[in-house]
């Protein structure tokens, strides 16, 4: 029992390493391929060099174009003027040879040089118009950038304005809510202060215009569109100076109370009157 | 506004809040431990297999058992699977054998005990680990999920100070709670595959084990009659 017992413990560390190993892969495949492809691949020009051959095939052909005559001469030649003529033949065209080497060298090596300055023109010309695509492109690049971040900016002064906008609409509207609030607080004490009159019908309702300071205190009540009862007209008149201050007013900010409160227009107007 | 808002899976993990994290991070410990077994225990199904169809070629092949039992005492030979119940049955029989003086019956019952002792332990080994795996299998979606609601919860939270409520607002929080249930997910189904599948061979392995046992003990018995 004991020996295969070892065998599995051993076993864990393979598993572990891969699992690990896997799961590291992973990591870093999330890590480093979620943004890929974003960035734009640098094309590399290829520099391409030249190569001529031209030059070396005529010579491994001229060396037998002239050996292959030169046995029959021998063979031929039997006597000493003719071997004379012969030896002098071989002089002349061993130098005429030389000499034609050395012209053939000489040609060679101008060509060899045309064609390294040739090529050295063609790489200089080459690395010139590298140059000027990488500034060409780099210019773009940075106009580019320009206008993208102009367009950023102006974006973003817009969408300031815009939210600068919103945000005071959102006030103004909040204001008049909390002090559409107020109102209904003040207009609901005035309803339970007021005595209702006998004649009072449901639909009638009067607007009352109320002077007031910040400490909630009425200054002047006055009925600027009557109901068409001047019973009810009075008893509403009556109510607000029988509440005669507003406490709720007293916690109110001063702005708000500016704007709205200081001389307020209420329509008094009660629901629970009977038909 | 004037820097993108990378969304990329790390900055979502990164910038999760702490339970989220934990979430994440017991789910990708479970996936890695999870990982560890199925490695495990595949190489070891694998030998068992291995080891047996190997071992039915000798037991079959018409060899001497005291021969086959002694080559199991050789050093650095892998005793492991039906030669260990082989083994146990083997010992047993001769060892009452040379007591004398036995009842056959007697003697097949200490030996089918002590096989039905070596099978059992086998099972044990076959099956060892894989309660993890089922473990893992059921569990750790719950627990993805667990992350994400908690995740979408607080980023809805968030979403009740604000007056106007955008997409915008809402997709960062659900898409990082999102990633909880997709590592829970991804921890679950290579468990719940690699549960299935090792159950079955463990299974199929047992069942051969059994009837080995059985063909084993009917030999035994035939010599424990034929004195």
């Amino acid at each position: 029992m004991a020996p295969t017992h070892q065998v599995k413990a051993n076993d864990y560390l393979l598993p572990t390493v891969v699992s690990v190993g896997l799961h590291g892969l992973l990591v870093l495949a999330v890590v480093w391929g979620w943004e890929a492809a974003s960035e734009p691949k640098q094309k590399v020009a290829p520099r391409y060099v030249e190569a001529r051959l031209v030059a070396l095939k005529p010579e491994s052909e001229k060396p037998k174009q002239t050996a292959a005559p030169k046995p029959k001469v021998v063979d031929v030649s039997a006597q000493q003027r003719q071997r004379e003529v012969e030896a002098a033949e071989k002089k002349r065209l061993a130098t005429e040879k030389a000499e034609r080497e050395r012209l053939r060298k000489l040609a060679e090596e101008k060509k060899k040089q045309q064609a390294e300055q040739e090529k050295l023109r063609q790489q200089k010309l080459e690395r010139e118009r590298q140059e000027k695509e990488r500034l060409e492109k780099e210019r773009l690049e940075q106009q580019r950038r320009q206008r993208e971040l102009e367009r950023q900016r102006s974006q973003e002064a817009a969408f300031a304005d815009a939210l600068a906008e919103e945000k005071e609409m959102l006030m103004a509207q909040e204001s008049e809510a909390t002090a559409q609030s107020y109102v209904a607080a003040m207009a609901d004490k005035i309803e339970r202060s007021w005595s209702r009159p006998p004649s009072a019908r449901r639909g009638m309702k009067c607007e009352l215009r109320i002077q007031l300071v910040p400490t909630g205190d009425v200054i002047h009540v006055a009925v600027i569109k009557s109901s068409g009862n001047s019973a009810f007209d009075r008893s509403a008149e009556q109510a607000v100076n029988k509440v005669g201050r507003f406490e709720v007013l007293k916690d109110m900010p001063p702005d708000m109370f500016e704007r709205y409160f200081r001389q307020l227009t209420l329509v008094f107007d009660p629901q629970d009157l009977r038909q | 506004m004037a820097e993108v808002e990378s969304l990329s899976i790390v900055s979502l993990i990164v910038n999760a809040s702490l339970l989220v994290q934990l979430v994440m991070l017991i789910l990708f410990v479970a996936s890695i431990i999870s990982w560890v077994m199925i490695i495990q225990r595949g190489r070891y199904q694998y030998q068992a297999r291995n080891l047996f169809a190997e071992f039915e070629d000798t037991f079959w092949s018409g060899i001497d058992l005291n021969q086959l039992y002694r080559q199991g005492n050789q050093a650095g030979k892998v005793v492991d699977g039906v030669e260990n119940i082989f083994r146990a049955g083997f010992k047993e029989f001769s060892r009452l054998r040379q007591q004398g003086g036995l009842d056959p019956d007697t003697i097949m019952e200490g030996t089918q005990r002590a096989m039905r002792v070596a099978l059992s332990r086998e099972e044990g080994k076959l099956e060892a680990n894989l309660s993890f795996l089922a473990s893992v299998a059921s569990v750790s979606p719950y627990i993805g999920l667990f992350g994400t609601v908690w995740g979408i919860m607080n980023s809805f939270r968030g979403l009740a100070n604000v007056h106007q409520a955008t997409l915008a607002t809402v997709a960062p929080g659900i898409s990082e709670a999102l990633v909880a249930t997709a590592m829970g997910l991804f921890a679950a189904i290579p468990a719940v595959l690699a549960y299935n599948r090792f159950s079955a061979t463990a299974e199929t392995l047992i069942n051969n084990y059994d009837t080995f046992a059985e063909e084993f003990s009917a030999i035994l018995h035939r010599q424990a009659h034929s004195k």
